[in-house]
C-alpha cells in the first residue's frame, strides 16, 4: 500500500531492532569506544551527547537537509497565519519533549504532497496538501508530535552519526577547514535517508508511539495521529504522494491504540492573534 | 573479560539513551525518581500553574515522587518538595542542559521575542554552492515569523485551550 507514512512511527521491536541496527557488533563498538577515547576528553563527550556528535554539528547537517526539503518539495508556503499555528502549537508541544537543547522551527511547504518532515537540529516542515486537509488542532498535533519524536529520540542523527565521514563536519563547523567533501557527503546521505529511504518501520511506529504520548500529555487529543492516519486512508489514491517514505497505513493504525476520535471541528482560536 | 563487561555497560548506557521518550504518565510511580529537564523547574505549593512557587530545582536533578495526582507530581528535591506538571520532568535522567549548545537559556520565561536564528554558517555556505539561495530566503522567512511568537502567546493559547500545565 502506497499510502504509507511520513509521520513518523514506533515501538517495542524497535529497542531491538535499533540495538542491532546501532551495534552490529562489538569489536565496532570497541573501536569507537577507543577513538572516543582518543579524542575527546570527558567534558567534550557530555556537550557533545549520546549520538556523539555536538549540537552545532547536528545543526549545521539539518539545516542543510531543510534546505534540499525546501527546495524539492514547492518552497515555503509563506501563509503567516498557518505558520503562526504551526509554531505555536509544535512548540507547546515541544516543550514538554526530552530535549530541551534545541530551537523548534516549524513551517510549511507549499506542495499538494501530503507529507510531513524533520531535519536534525529542530525544524519540522508539514505539505500544504497535509495542512489543508484540513487538520483540526488535535490531528496537527499528532503529527506534528510525530516528527517532533524524531528529532527528540535521534532517530536520524544516530544513524548519520555511524558514518566515517563525522570528523570532516567537525572540522568544517569549527571553522578550521576547507574541505566541503565529508560534509556534502554526510549531508546527501541524510537527505537521501528522510526524502527517499525513510526510517526503518521501527522507528516509525517508536514516533507513532511516542508521539501519541507527548500529545496525550500536552494535552491533545491521543488519537489526533490515528484519525489523520484514517482520513487518509479513506482517500483512495487520490492524492500524488501520500506520506511515502513511511510504512503503510494500515500497519501503523494496527499497532496504534484505538483511540476515540477527537470532536471534529476546526482550528482553535488563537488568543494571541 | 573488564572490556568486554565495559563494552557492554557502555552499549547499555548508549542504548538507553537512546530510547528514552517522552514521559507518559505511567512512566512515573509514586515512590519512584524523575529528573527535572528544564534550566530551572518550579516546585509548587499546590498542583495548579498559578500555585506560589516554593522552591526550584535545576537541571537535571533527581527527585523523588512523592505523590501523584492527576498529570501532577508532588516531588521532593534536596532543597524543598512541591508540585510540578509531569510534561516538565523525565522519567530518565537528561543528558544535554538547556544552553548546552547556542540556544536561549529558559527562553520560555523571557518577556522578549526571540532573535530568529539564522541557518548555520556551514549550511549557508552549502546553499551558496549548491544554488540553494531561494530555500534559504524561504528558511529565512519561516525563521522570522517564528520568531514573532512570544512566550505570552503561548500562555495565552495554553491557557484559553487547556494545554500543558493548565489541562483541568
Amino acid at each position: 500500500m502506497k499510502r504509507a507514512t511520513s509521520l513518523g512511527l514506533a515501538l517495542g521491536l524497535l529497542l531491538i531492532s535499533s540495538a542491532q541496527a546501532q551495534f552490529p557488533g562489538l569489536g565496532d563498538l570497541a573501536n569507537a569506544v577507543q577513538k572516543a577515547k582518543q579524542t575527546s576528553d570527558d567534558a567534550a563527550r557530555i556537550a557533545k551527547g549520546a549520538s556523539g556528535l555536538s549540537l552545532a554539528e547536528e545543526v549545521a547537517i539539518g539545516d542543510a537537509v531543510a534546505l534540499t526539503i525546501v527546495g524539492r518539495y514547492g518552497g515555503v508556503w509563506r501563509d503567516e497565519a498557518a505558520t503562526r499555528r504551526v509554531n505555536l502549537i509544535g512548540r507547546v508541544l515541544a516543550q514538554y519533549a526530552t530535549r530541551q537543547d534545541l530551537e523548534w522551527r516549524f513551517g510549511l511547504l507549499d506542495s499538494p504532497a501530503i507529507n510531513a518532515f524533520s531535519a536534525p537540529g529542530g525544524r519540522v516542515f508539514i505539505t500544504r496538501g497535509l495542512y489543508e486537509l484540513p487538520l483540526s488542532d488535535d490531528e496537527l498535533a499528532g503529527v506534528l508530535a510525530h516528527e517532533i519524536i524524531h528529532i527528540d529520540q535521534r532517530h536520524a542523527i544516530d544513524i548519520i552519526a555511524r558514518g566515517e565521514l563525522i570528523g570532516g563536519v567537525s572540522s568544517l563547523v569549527a571553522d578550521n577547514s576547507a574541505n566541503f567533501a565529508p560534509y556534502e557527503a554526510i549531508v546527501g546521505n541524510a537527505t537521501e535517508l528522510i526524502l527517499v529511504d525513510g526510517f526503518d518501520p521501527g522507528t516509525e511506529y517508536e514516533a507513532d508511539a511516542a508521539g501519541r504520548d507527548l500529545s496525550a500529555v500536552t494535552g491533545y487529543a491521543p488519537g489526533g495521529l490515528r484519525v489523520v492516519l484514517l482520513r487518509i486512508g479513506a482517500d483512495n489514491g487520490q492524492s500524488t504522494e501520500v506520506f511515502s517514505t513511511h510504512p503503510s497505513t494500515e500497519d501503523r493504525l494496527a499497532r496504534l491504540p484505538d483511540d476515540p476520535a477527537p470532536p471534529i471541528g476546526a482550528a482553535a482560536d488563537d488568543p494571541a492573534t | 573479560m573488564r572490556i568486554k563487561r565495559s563494552l557492554v555497560l557502555t552499549a547499555t548506557f548508549i542504548l538507553a539513551c537512546g530510547l528514552a521518550l517522552p514521559a507518559s504518565p505511567a512512566e512515573f510511580k509514586q515512590g519512584g525518581k524523575a529528573w527535572s529537564k528544564h534550566h530551572e523547574t518550579s516546585l509548587l505549593a499546590e498542583p495548579g500553574p498559578l500555585a506560589p512557587v516554593v522552591s526550584t530545582v535545576g537541571f537535571a536533578e533527581k527527585l523523588k515522587v512523592r505523590e501523584i495526582q492527576g498529570a501532577w507530581l508532588r516531588v521532593k528535591s534536596d532543597e524543598g518538595e512541591g508540585w510540578v506538571f509531569q510534561g516538565n520532568l523525565a522519567s530518565e535522567k537528561p543528558s544535554l542542559a538547556p544552553g548546552a549548545g547556542f540556544t536561549t537559556v529558559d527562553a520560555a520565561r523571557t518577556d522578549t521575542v526571540a532573535a530568529a536564528r539564522p541557518l548555520a554558517p556551514a549550511a549557508q555556505g552549502y546553499a551558496e554552492r549548491h544554488g540553494a539561495t531561494d530555500a534559504q530566503a524561504d528558511i529565512d522567512w519561516t525563521d522570522a515569523e517564528a520568531s514573532k511568537l512570544t512566550p505570552q502567546d503561548m500562555v495565552a493559547y495554553m491557557s484559553s485551550e487547556q494545554k500543558g500545565e493548565y489541562q483541568p
